[in-house]
């Protein structure tokens, strides 16, 4: 784990970030809360969706801005991320936050995966959902916001371990 | 049955939100006030989500001096005041893990000159 955070830091985006002046962290830090926003703030309307609520606007509706939306922002939000890390990547080892946010996100991700997959959410747009089909959504979205969220109180509590 | 998982949903939402309010204190883990005189041997570092230095005092051991972030800490002078080998004074709070020599850091005094990076509370 040392040697890959200390592979990282030496990399040539660590390097070109370190020196390239005193907002750099600032100005990715901004990008990260950015794409975090757009991630948290789309995921949550969604997943509530799934969960039950506001049943008179239909998924297909719901979903057309927010799973673009989501995508953007965690892009942002990885993309930052990694640049952020690159600055000091070593001052996080034994820091457990960071390898329980990544688990998080892998949470997150593989539910992104499952979803997809779901007959229910494919077909969403063109018929409702059985009732059996309705608690499968509802699941997924009580997952997906459980990972999010605690992906984003992990990230936020890497800085204060 | 879906109202059920709504509020389940919403606890362990809330519940994550208080975890990071509770937890939501800026100089937490540095408890003990400390002042430290020794010598630069790592210059100031602006580069990091806090500015950094290293000194060593007069028993040898090295300090991991942390400092306000990178434009506050830029904006006192500091990095041009105190190239590595100048004596300097630092104020601060120490890190509360005994082993671990980290002082998260109001001034520093060089040659009679307080940097503030903090205001002194």
């Amino acid at each position: 784990m040392l040697e890959l955070l200390s592979a990282v830091e030496n990399s040539a985006l660590g390097h070109a970030l370190r020196g390239a002046g005193v907002w750099t962290y600032g100005v990715l830090n901004l990008g990260h809360v950015l794409g975090l926003s757009l991630l948290i703030g789309s995921v949550v309307l969604l997943d509530l969706r799934l969960l039950g609520a506001w049943r008179a606007t239909p998924l297909a509706a719901l979903a057309r801005p927010t799973v673009p939306l989501a995508g953007l922002g965690l892009a942002i939000a990885v993309a930052s991320g990694i640049c952020m890390v690159s600055v000091n990547a070593t001052e996080y080892y034994g820091n457990p936050f960071l390898l329980l946010k990544f688990a998080a996100i892998g949470l997150g991700l593989v539910n992104v995966a499952v979803v997809s997959r779901l007959p229910a959410w494919r077909a969403k747009g063109e018929r409702e959902p059985t009732g059996r089909e309705a608690t499968q959504l509802a699941i997924a979205g009580g997952v997906s916001l459980v990972a999010w969220l605690a992906a984003l109180a992990c990230g936020r509590m890497i800085g204060y371990w | 049955m879906r109202t059920s998982k709504l509020s389940l949903a919403l606890g362990a939402a809330l519940a994550l939100g208080s975890m990071s309010v509770a937890a939501h204190h800026g100089w937490g883990g540095n408890n003990q006030p400390i002042e430290l005189t020794g010598t630069v041997v790592s210059p100031v570092d602006l580069s990091g989500p806090h500015a950094t230095m290293q000194i060593r005092d007069a028993d040898g051991q090295v300090w991991d001096i942390t400092l306000a972030p990178a434009p506050r800490t830029a904006r006192t002078g500091l990095e041009k005041a105190v190239p590595v080998g100048a004596e300097v004074t630092i104020s601060g709070m120490r890190n509360d893990d005994p082993s671990r020599f980290e002082v998260k850091t109001r001034r520093v005094t060089h040659n009679g000159k307080n940097y503030d990076v903090y205001p002194q509370g």
